[in-house]
Protein backbone atom coordinates (compact mmCIF):
# COMPACT_ATOMS: atom_id res chain seq x y z
CA UNK A 1 0.00 0.00 0.00
CA UNK A 2 1.50 3.34 -1.15
CA UNK A 3 1.84 5.83 1.81
CA UNK A 4 -0.51 8.70 1.27
CA UNK A 5 1.83 12.16 0.50
CA UNK A 6 1.89 13.76 3.63
CA UNK A 7 0.56 16.81 4.61
CA UNK A 8 3.84 19.07 4.66
CA UNK A 9 4.27 17.90 1.15
CA UNK A 10 1.58 18.26 -0.26
CA UNK A 11 1.42 21.69 -2.28
CA UNK A 12 -2.67 21.21 -2.41
CA UNK A 13 -2.69 21.07 0.91
CA UNK A 14 -3.87 23.42 3.07
CA UNK A 15 -0.77 26.19 3.45
CA UNK A 16 -2.35 26.43 7.38
CA UNK A 17 -1.78 22.68 8.18
CA UNK A 18 1.66 23.09 6.82
CA UNK A 19 2.49 25.88 8.71
CA UNK A 20 1.40 23.56 12.01
CA UNK A 21 3.10 20.77 10.98
CA UNK A 22 6.44 22.77 10.14
CA UNK A 23 6.14 24.12 13.46
CA UNK A 24 7.20 20.89 15.15
CA UNK A 25 10.49 21.06 12.97
CA UNK A 26 11.84 22.99 16.21
CA UNK A 27 11.21 20.06 17.91
CA UNK A 28 14.47 18.85 20.10
CA UNK A 29 16.33 18.62 23.15
CA UNK A 30 18.40 21.33 24.54
CA UNK A 31 22.13 20.50 24.82
CA UNK A 32 21.36 21.10 28.63
CA UNK A 33 18.52 18.81 28.66
CA UNK A 34 20.72 16.06 26.86
CA UNK A 35 23.68 16.56 29.43
CA UNK A 36 21.53 16.48 32.09
CA UNK A 37 19.80 13.23 31.19
CA UNK A 38 22.86 11.73 30.16
CA UNK A 39 24.16 12.56 33.73
CA UNK A 40 21.25 11.41 35.72
CA UNK A 41 21.17 7.94 33.78
CA UNK A 42 24.92 7.65 34.13
CA UNK A 43 25.48 7.33 30.58
CA UNK A 44 27.82 10.16 30.03
CA UNK A 45 30.04 10.84 33.49
CA UNK A 46 32.06 13.50 32.75
CA UNK A 47 31.83 13.98 29.21
CA UNK A 48 28.85 15.70 28.48
CA UNK A 49 29.95 17.73 25.30
CA UNK A 50 32.96 18.46 23.19
CA UNK A 51 33.35 15.64 21.03
CA UNK A 52 31.77 14.30 18.57
CA UNK A 53 29.94 16.60 16.03
CA UNK A 54 30.13 19.41 18.58
CA UNK A 55 31.83 22.30 16.90
CA UNK A 56 35.44 22.93 17.83
CA UNK A 57 35.02 26.05 19.86
CA UNK A 58 31.72 23.94 21.55
CA UNK A 59 34.16 21.56 22.25
CA UNK A 60 36.86 24.00 23.36
CA UNK A 61 34.22 25.67 25.58
CA UNK A 62 33.23 22.12 27.30
CA UNK A 63 36.92 21.66 27.94
CA UNK A 64 37.27 24.80 29.82
CA UNK A 65 34.06 24.23 31.42
CA UNK A 66 34.49 20.89 32.84
CA UNK A 67 38.21 21.58 33.87
CA UNK A 68 37.02 24.17 36.32
CA UNK A 69 34.14 21.19 37.14
CA UNK A 70 37.50 19.14 38.12
CA UNK A 71 38.97 21.74 39.40
CA UNK A 72 36.23 22.69 41.84
CA UNK A 73 35.40 19.03 42.50
CA UNK A 74 38.60 19.51 44.47
CA UNK A 75 38.76 15.80 44.64
CA UNK A 76 40.16 12.78 42.48
CA UNK A 77 36.96 11.64 42.10
CA UNK A 78 35.97 14.27 39.31
CA UNK A 79 39.40 12.53 37.95
CA UNK A 80 39.00 9.46 38.36
CA UNK A 81 35.39 9.33 36.74
CA UNK A 82 37.22 11.33 34.02
CA UNK A 83 40.06 8.94 33.31
CA UNK A 84 38.49 5.31 34.04
CA UNK A 85 37.17 4.67 31.02
CA UNK A 86 38.34 1.25 29.35
CA UNK A 87 34.12 1.89 28.72
CA UNK A 88 33.56 2.90 25.26
CA UNK A 89 30.64 4.12 26.47
CA UNK A 90 32.66 7.29 27.38
CA UNK A 91 33.72 7.54 23.82
CA UNK A 92 30.68 7.17 22.30
CA UNK A 93 28.20 9.20 24.59
CA UNK A 94 29.47 12.49 22.95
CA UNK A 95 26.34 13.86 22.79
CA UNK A 96 27.56 15.98 20.31
CA UNK A 97 24.97 17.96 17.93
CA UNK A 98 24.51 20.60 20.23
CA UNK A 99 24.51 23.57 18.25
CA UNK A 100 21.43 22.06 16.52
CA UNK A 101 17.98 22.41 18.24
CA UNK A 102 16.92 24.60 16.34
CA UNK A 103 18.04 23.19 12.60
CA UNK A 104 16.63 19.90 13.16
CA UNK A 105 15.48 18.65 9.91
CA UNK A 106 11.66 17.87 9.90
CA UNK A 107 11.08 14.41 9.87
CA UNK A 108 13.98 12.43 11.04
CA UNK A 109 15.85 11.37 13.40
CA UNK A 110 18.28 14.55 14.07
CA UNK A 111 21.57 14.08 12.06
CA UNK A 112 24.17 13.27 14.78
CA UNK A 113 27.69 12.31 13.37
CA UNK A 114 29.24 9.69 15.72
CA UNK A 115 32.60 10.46 15.33
CA UNK A 116 34.89 8.66 18.30
CA UNK A 117 35.62 11.05 20.65
CA UNK A 118 39.25 12.03 20.06
CA UNK A 119 42.28 11.66 22.92
CA UNK A 120 41.17 14.89 24.98
CA UNK A 121 42.83 17.39 26.41
CA UNK A 122 41.51 18.32 29.83
CA UNK A 123 43.11 15.32 30.98
CA UNK A 124 46.22 17.43 31.00
CA UNK A 125 44.75 20.13 32.83
CA UNK A 126 44.03 17.93 35.71
CA UNK A 127 45.71 17.14 38.49
CA UNK A 128 48.05 13.83 38.79
CA UNK A 129 45.57 10.74 38.76
CA UNK A 130 44.80 9.81 42.83
CA UNK A 131 43.82 6.46 43.39
CA UNK A 132 40.20 5.80 45.02
CA UNK A 133 41.70 4.76 48.71
CA UNK A 134 42.38 8.68 48.70
CA UNK A 135 39.22 9.43 48.00
CA UNK A 136 37.40 12.04 50.85
CA UNK A 137 34.81 9.90 51.99
CA UNK A 138 32.40 9.77 54.64
CA UNK A 139 31.54 6.91 57.31
CA UNK A 140 28.53 5.15 56.72
CA UNK A 141 27.51 6.71 60.63
CA UNK A 142 27.64 10.09 59.10
CA UNK A 143 25.05 9.21 56.20
CA UNK A 144 21.63 10.53 56.63
CA UNK A 145 19.97 7.48 56.66
CA UNK A 146 16.25 9.27 55.00
CA UNK A 147 16.71 12.35 52.87
CA UNK A 148 14.37 15.10 54.34
CA UNK A 149 11.48 16.29 51.81
CA UNK A 150 13.36 18.12 49.12
CA UNK A 151 11.51 21.57 48.44
CA UNK A 152 10.37 21.35 44.87
CA UNK A 153 11.62 24.31 43.45
CA UNK A 154 15.26 24.02 42.36
CA UNK A 155 17.53 26.53 43.68
CA UNK A 156 17.89 29.56 41.62
CA UNK A 157 20.68 29.06 39.15
CA UNK A 158 22.23 31.96 39.44
CA UNK A 159 23.32 31.55 43.55
CA UNK A 160 26.21 29.61 43.34
CA UNK A 161 25.91 26.25 44.74
CA UNK A 162 27.65 26.14 47.61
CA UNK A 163 30.61 23.58 47.77
CA UNK A 164 28.37 21.75 50.05
CA UNK A 165 29.20 18.46 51.96
CA UNK A 166 26.77 16.68 50.13
CA UNK A 167 28.62 16.20 47.28
CA UNK A 168 30.97 14.15 49.17
CA UNK A 169 28.39 12.49 50.53
CA UNK A 170 27.45 11.08 47.61
CA UNK A 171 30.43 9.22 47.67
CA UNK A 172 29.49 6.57 50.31
CA UNK A 173 28.28 3.25 49.02
CA UNK A 174 27.04 0.77 51.49
CA UNK A 175 29.09 -2.41 51.22
CA UNK A 176 25.81 -4.24 50.08
CA UNK A 177 25.17 -2.17 47.37
CA UNK A 178 28.09 -1.90 45.64
CA UNK A 179 31.77 -2.72 46.24
CA UNK A 180 33.18 0.19 45.10
CA UNK A 181 32.93 4.46 46.08
CA UNK A 182 30.28 5.73 43.76
CA UNK A 183 31.06 8.82 41.78
CA UNK A 184 29.47 11.92 42.76
CA UNK A 185 27.14 14.03 40.12
CA UNK A 186 28.92 16.27 38.46
CA UNK A 187 27.92 19.86 38.88
CA UNK A 188 25.84 21.54 36.26
CA UNK A 189 28.23 22.78 34.09
CA UNK A 190 26.58 26.72 34.74
CA UNK A 191 27.11 26.69 38.46
CA UNK A 192 29.88 29.21 39.76
CA UNK A 193 32.55 27.21 40.28
CA UNK A 194 33.11 27.17 43.91
CA UNK A 195 37.19 27.62 45.44
CA UNK A 196 38.37 24.03 45.69
CA UNK A 197 38.15 22.77 49.01
CA UNK A 198 38.43 19.30 49.95
CA UNK A 199 36.16 18.29 53.15
CA UNK A 200 38.74 16.46 55.99
CA UNK A 201 36.50 13.34 56.51
CA UNK A 202 37.60 10.31 58.35
CA UNK A 203 38.64 7.37 55.48
CA UNK A 204 35.80 5.25 54.46
CA UNK A 205 35.43 1.97 55.89
CA UNK A 206 37.99 -0.63 54.55
CA UNK A 207 36.92 -2.40 51.70
CA UNK A 208 36.07 -5.90 51.50
CA UNK A 209 39.55 -7.83 51.40
CA UNK A 210 40.76 -8.79 47.54
CA UNK A 211 38.35 -6.12 46.28
CA UNK A 212 40.43 -2.90 44.61
CA UNK A 213 38.09 -0.20 45.22
CA UNK A 214 37.57 0.91 41.96
CA UNK A 215 36.07 4.62 41.11
CA UNK A 216 31.98 3.55 40.10
CA UNK A 217 31.13 5.53 37.12
CA UNK A 218 27.63 6.72 36.65
CA UNK A 219 26.15 3.45 35.07
CA UNK A 220 27.34 1.44 37.77
CA UNK A 221 25.70 3.63 39.87
CA UNK A 222 22.19 3.57 38.38
CA UNK A 223 22.74 -0.23 38.10
CA UNK A 224 23.06 -0.32 41.59
CA UNK A 225 20.12 1.75 42.13
CA UNK A 226 18.13 -0.46 40.29
CA UNK A 227 18.87 -3.09 41.70
CA UNK A 228 18.01 -1.72 44.72
CA UNK A 229 14.34 -0.56 43.88
CA UNK A 230 13.75 -3.48 41.96
CA UNK A 231 14.31 -5.61 45.37
CA UNK A 232 12.35 -3.52 47.17
CA UNK A 233 9.51 -4.30 44.92
CA UNK A 234 10.17 -7.63 44.35
CA UNK A 235 10.08 -8.19 47.89
CA UNK A 236 6.33 -5.93 48.48
CA UNK A 237 5.31 -8.58 45.93
CA UNK A 238 6.27 -11.15 47.71
CA UNK A 239 4.61 -9.61 50.81
CA UNK A 240 7.82 -9.42 52.27
CA UNK A 241 7.28 -6.29 53.86
CA UNK A 242 10.03 -5.58 56.14
CA UNK A 243 12.48 -6.58 53.53
CA UNK A 244 10.80 -4.21 51.12
CA UNK A 245 11.55 -1.49 53.54
CA UNK A 246 14.80 -2.30 54.41
CA UNK A 247 15.58 -2.24 50.77
CA UNK A 248 14.16 0.85 50.34
CA UNK A 249 15.80 2.53 53.60
CA UNK A 250 19.29 0.69 52.26
CA UNK A 251 18.46 2.79 49.25
CA UNK A 252 18.17 5.46 50.56
CA UNK A 253 21.34 5.54 52.96
CA UNK A 254 23.35 4.55 49.93
CA UNK A 255 22.02 7.42 47.15
CA UNK A 256 20.61 9.79 49.31
CA UNK A 257 19.02 12.65 46.57
CA UNK A 258 19.68 9.65 44.20
CA UNK A 259 18.35 9.49 40.70
CA UNK A 260 15.11 6.90 41.09
CA UNK A 261 14.04 8.94 44.36
CA UNK A 262 10.71 9.17 42.74
CA UNK A 263 10.40 5.36 42.21
CA UNK A 264 11.68 4.24 45.11
CA UNK A 265 9.16 6.62 47.13
CA UNK A 266 6.49 5.16 45.17
CA UNK A 267 7.37 2.07 46.16
CA UNK A 268 7.97 3.60 49.82
CA UNK A 269 4.18 4.82 49.97
CA UNK A 270 2.88 1.29 48.13
CA UNK A 271 4.50 -0.78 51.13
CA UNK A 272 3.17 1.38 53.93
CA UNK A 273 -0.49 1.09 52.06
CA UNK A 274 0.03 -2.42 52.25
CA UNK A 275 1.28 -2.44 55.81
CA UNK A 276 -2.00 -0.52 56.56
CA UNK A 277 -0.21 2.30 58.03
CA UNK A 278 -2.29 5.29 55.73
CA UNK A 279 -1.55 8.11 57.70
CA UNK A 280 2.16 7.85 56.67
CA UNK A 281 1.39 6.50 53.55
CA UNK A 282 -0.45 9.40 52.73
CA UNK A 283 1.73 11.94 54.16
CA UNK A 284 4.43 10.40 51.72
CA UNK A 285 2.54 11.03 49.18
CA UNK A 286 1.77 14.11 49.59
CA UNK A 287 5.34 14.99 50.03
CA UNK A 288 5.60 13.02 47.05
CA UNK A 289 3.31 15.16 44.93
CA UNK A 290 4.84 18.16 46.26
CA UNK A 291 8.50 17.31 45.50
CA UNK A 292 7.50 15.99 41.98
CA UNK A 293 4.53 17.33 40.84
CA UNK A 294 5.04 16.48 37.09
CA UNK A 295 6.61 13.20 37.10
CA UNK A 296 4.76 10.34 35.38
CA UNK A 297 4.38 8.34 38.53
CA UNK A 298 2.18 11.46 39.81
CA UNK A 299 -1.01 10.02 38.91
CA UNK A 300 -0.14 6.97 40.56
CA UNK A 301 0.41 8.05 43.88
CA UNK A 302 -2.45 10.85 43.40
CA UNK A 303 -4.54 7.59 42.50
CA UNK A 304 -3.09 5.37 45.63
CA UNK A 305 -3.18 8.02 47.82
CA UNK A 306 -7.13 8.84 46.85
CA UNK A 307 -8.18 5.35 47.42
CA UNK A 308 -6.96 5.22 50.91
CA UNK A 309 -9.81 5.42 53.62
CA UNK A 310 -10.27 9.16 55.48
CA UNK B 1 50.49 9.61 31.40
CA UNK B 2 50.28 7.10 29.45
CA UNK B 3 51.76 4.93 32.32
CA UNK B 4 49.04 6.32 35.04
CA UNK B 5 46.32 5.19 32.56
CA UNK B 6 47.49 1.80 32.17
CA UNK B 7 47.73 1.58 35.99
CA UNK B 8 44.30 3.14 36.58
CA UNK B 9 43.69 0.27 34.19
CA UNK B 10 45.51 -2.52 36.05
CA UNK B 11 44.07 -1.60 38.82
CA UNK B 12 40.35 -1.56 38.24
CA UNK B 13 38.19 -5.11 38.49
CA UNK B 14 37.01 -6.52 35.91
CA UNK B 15 34.43 -5.12 33.85
CA UNK B 16 31.10 -5.33 36.61
CA UNK B 17 28.32 -7.54 35.15
CA UNK B 18 26.36 -4.61 34.29
CA UNK B 19 28.27 -3.10 31.92
CA UNK B 20 27.57 -4.86 29.28
CA UNK B 21 23.61 -3.46 29.99
CA UNK B 22 25.09 0.04 30.56
CA UNK B 23 26.50 -0.44 27.15
CA UNK B 24 23.58 -1.05 25.43
CA UNK B 25 21.63 1.83 27.49
CA UNK B 26 24.29 4.13 26.60
CA UNK B 27 24.41 3.16 23.04
CA UNK B 28 20.76 3.32 22.93
CA UNK B 29 20.68 6.97 24.87
CA UNK B 30 23.27 8.23 22.00
CA UNK B 31 21.03 7.35 18.86
CA UNK B 32 17.53 7.52 20.48
CA UNK B 33 17.62 10.37 22.98
CA UNK B 34 16.68 13.00 20.63
CA UNK B 35 13.86 10.71 19.42
CA UNK B 36 12.56 9.98 22.51
CA UNK B 37 12.26 13.79 23.69
CA UNK B 38 10.95 15.05 20.08
CA UNK B 39 8.22 12.24 20.62
CA UNK B 40 7.19 12.49 23.64
CA UNK B 41 7.26 16.47 23.12
CA UNK B 42 4.62 15.85 20.23
CA UNK B 43 2.50 13.01 22.21
CA UNK B 44 1.25 15.75 24.19
CA UNK B 45 3.22 16.34 26.95
CA UNK B 46 3.88 19.88 27.67
CA UNK B 47 7.25 21.65 26.88
CA UNK B 48 8.38 21.74 30.86
CA UNK B 49 8.08 18.58 31.47
CA UNK B 50 9.18 16.88 28.56
CA UNK B 51 13.30 16.43 29.37
CA UNK B 52 11.60 14.60 32.57
CA UNK B 53 9.39 12.69 30.61
CA UNK B 54 12.13 11.32 28.12
CA UNK B 55 14.79 10.61 30.92
CA UNK B 56 12.00 8.40 32.24
CA UNK B 57 11.87 6.88 29.41
CA UNK B 58 15.10 5.43 29.73
CA UNK B 59 15.25 4.67 33.20
CA UNK B 60 12.12 2.39 31.95
CA UNK B 61 14.38 1.31 29.34
CA UNK B 62 17.22 0.52 31.91
CA UNK B 63 15.34 -1.86 33.62
CA UNK B 64 13.74 -3.54 30.99
CA UNK B 65 17.26 -3.99 29.04
CA UNK B 66 17.05 -7.63 28.73
CA UNK B 67 14.07 -7.91 27.18
CA UNK B 68 14.63 -5.55 24.53
CA UNK B 69 14.86 -7.51 21.13
CA UNK B 70 18.23 -6.17 19.77
CA UNK B 71 17.53 -4.18 16.40
CA UNK B 72 13.79 -3.09 18.58
CA UNK B 73 15.17 -0.74 20.99
CA UNK B 74 14.09 1.96 18.71
CA UNK B 75 10.87 1.17 18.52
CA UNK B 76 10.73 -0.15 22.54
CA UNK B 77 11.81 3.39 22.82
CA UNK B 78 8.75 4.59 21.36
CA UNK B 79 6.23 2.60 22.88
CA UNK B 80 7.59 3.27 26.38
CA UNK B 81 7.41 7.14 25.43
CA UNK B 82 3.72 6.63 24.48
CA UNK B 83 2.97 5.18 27.94
CA UNK B 84 5.18 7.92 29.24
CA UNK B 85 3.53 10.92 27.57
CA UNK B 86 0.04 9.32 28.72
CA UNK B 87 0.65 9.09 32.11
CA UNK B 88 2.75 12.83 32.16
CA UNK B 89 -0.84 13.98 30.25
CA UNK B 90 -3.00 12.42 33.03
CA UNK B 91 -1.00 13.80 35.16
CA UNK B 92 -1.00 17.55 34.16
CA UNK B 93 -5.17 17.24 33.27
CA UNK B 94 -5.45 15.59 36.89
CA UNK B 95 -3.55 18.68 38.34
CA UNK B 96 -4.96 21.39 36.11
CA UNK B 97 -9.01 19.69 37.46
CA UNK B 98 -7.75 20.73 41.12
CA UNK B 99 -9.10 23.89 41.75
CA UNK B 100 -6.27 25.48 43.79
CA UNK B 101 -4.07 25.13 40.78
CA UNK B 102 -4.11 28.13 37.79
CA UNK B 103 -5.96 27.30 34.98
CA UNK B 104 -3.94 26.91 31.95
CA UNK B 105 -4.53 29.60 29.00
CA UNK B 106 -7.00 27.76 26.77
CA UNK B 107 -6.10 27.46 23.01
CA UNK B 108 -7.87 30.66 21.97
CA UNK B 109 -9.84 29.24 19.14
CA UNK B 110 -10.56 32.53 17.19
CA UNK B 111 -6.93 33.67 16.31
CA UNK B 112 -6.26 36.02 13.89
CA UNK B 113 -4.78 34.84 10.46
CA UNK B 114 -1.57 37.04 11.28
CA UNK B 115 -1.21 35.47 14.78
CA UNK B 116 -1.15 32.17 13.18
CA UNK B 117 2.02 32.23 11.40
CA UNK B 118 3.60 32.79 14.66
CA UNK B 119 5.55 30.12 15.21
CA UNK B 120 5.05 29.41 18.80
CA UNK B 121 1.52 30.05 18.49
CA UNK B 122 1.68 27.25 15.36
CA UNK B 123 3.35 24.89 17.61
CA UNK B 124 0.79 25.42 20.68
CA UNK B 125 -2.59 24.94 17.76
CA UNK B 126 0.05 22.13 16.67
CA UNK B 127 -0.26 21.12 20.13
CA UNK B 128 -3.54 21.14 20.41
CA UNK B 129 -4.84 19.53 17.20
CA UNK B 130 -2.66 16.39 17.76
CA UNK B 131 -3.92 16.00 21.47
CA UNK B 132 -7.47 16.08 19.75
CA UNK B 133 -6.82 12.78 18.01
CA UNK B 134 -7.51 9.81 19.47
CA UNK B 135 -4.87 7.67 21.63
CA UNK B 136 -4.98 4.80 19.37
CA UNK B 137 -4.04 7.40 16.37
CA UNK B 138 -2.11 9.67 17.43
CA UNK B 139 1.53 7.99 17.76
CA UNK B 140 0.49 6.68 14.32
CA UNK B 141 -0.07 10.39 13.04
CA UNK B 142 2.88 12.01 14.84
CA UNK B 143 5.22 9.07 13.16
CA UNK B 144 4.33 9.80 9.83
CA UNK B 145 3.90 13.42 9.96
CA UNK B 146 6.35 14.49 12.04
CA UNK B 147 8.96 12.05 11.98
CA UNK B 148 8.83 11.16 8.53
CA UNK B 149 8.47 7.58 9.24
CA UNK B 150 6.69 5.07 6.21
CA UNK B 151 3.87 3.45 6.85
CA UNK B 152 5.62 -0.14 6.43
CA UNK B 153 8.08 0.95 9.19
CA UNK B 154 5.37 2.26 11.64
CA UNK B 155 3.63 -1.18 11.17
CA UNK B 156 6.97 -3.22 11.92
CA UNK B 157 8.14 -1.02 15.25
CA UNK B 158 4.82 -0.42 16.79
CA UNK B 159 3.51 -4.62 15.53
CA UNK B 160 0.37 -3.57 13.95
CA UNK B 161 -0.59 -4.98 10.70
CA UNK B 162 -0.38 -2.96 7.76
CA UNK B 163 -4.01 -2.12 7.20
CA UNK B 164 -4.33 -0.78 10.75
CA UNK B 165 -1.64 1.43 10.17
CA UNK B 166 -3.49 2.52 7.06
CA UNK B 167 -6.54 3.16 8.68
CA UNK B 168 -5.56 4.37 11.63
CA UNK B 169 -3.12 7.21 9.72
CA UNK B 170 -6.27 7.81 7.57
CA UNK B 171 -8.77 9.12 10.35
CA UNK B 172 -6.53 10.57 11.78
CA UNK B 173 -5.18 12.80 9.09
CA UNK B 174 -9.08 13.27 8.08
CA UNK B 175 -9.87 14.27 11.99
CA UNK B 176 -6.63 16.55 11.90
CA UNK B 177 -7.53 18.15 8.43
CA UNK B 178 -11.36 18.31 9.53
CA UNK B 179 -10.22 20.62 13.33
CA UNK B 180 -7.62 22.52 10.23
CA UNK B 181 -10.56 23.71 8.45
CA UNK B 182 -12.67 24.46 11.34
CA UNK B 183 -10.00 26.35 12.50
CA UNK B 184 -9.34 28.50 9.34
CA UNK B 185 -12.89 29.10 8.86
CA UNK B 186 -12.78 30.55 12.47
CA UNK B 187 -10.00 32.52 11.64
CA UNK B 188 -11.00 33.87 8.06
CA UNK B 189 -14.67 34.80 9.98
CA UNK B 190 -13.12 36.63 12.89
CA UNK B 191 -10.12 37.63 11.50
Amino acid sequence: MADPRRLIDDPEGSAFARSLIASANADAPSSESRARAARRLGVAAALIAGAGAGTEATAVAAVGKLAVVLLALGSAVGLAVWRSPPDPLEDRVALADVASPASTPQGGAAVRSVAPAPELAPVELAPPAVTPPTLPAVSAAQTPIVPPIVPPIAPPIAKPRAPSTARPARIVTPPAVAPSPVAPEVPELEVVAPPPEVVALPPAPPAPPAVVPAPITGPSRLAAEVALVDRARRELRAGRHAEALAALAEYHQGFPNGDLDAEADVVTIETLIATREHARARARGTAFLARFPRSPLAQRVRSLIDRLPN
Amino acid sequence: MVSEAKQLQLAAPARPMATVAVDRLSEMFHHHYDFVWRSVRRLGVAPDAVDDAAQEVFVVASRKLESIELGKEKAFLFGTAIRVAADTRRAVLRRRMSPSDEQPEPIDATPALDELVDQKRAREILDDLINQLPEDTRPIFVLFELEGMTMAKIASDLELPAGTVASRLRRGRELFAANVARLEARSTTHG
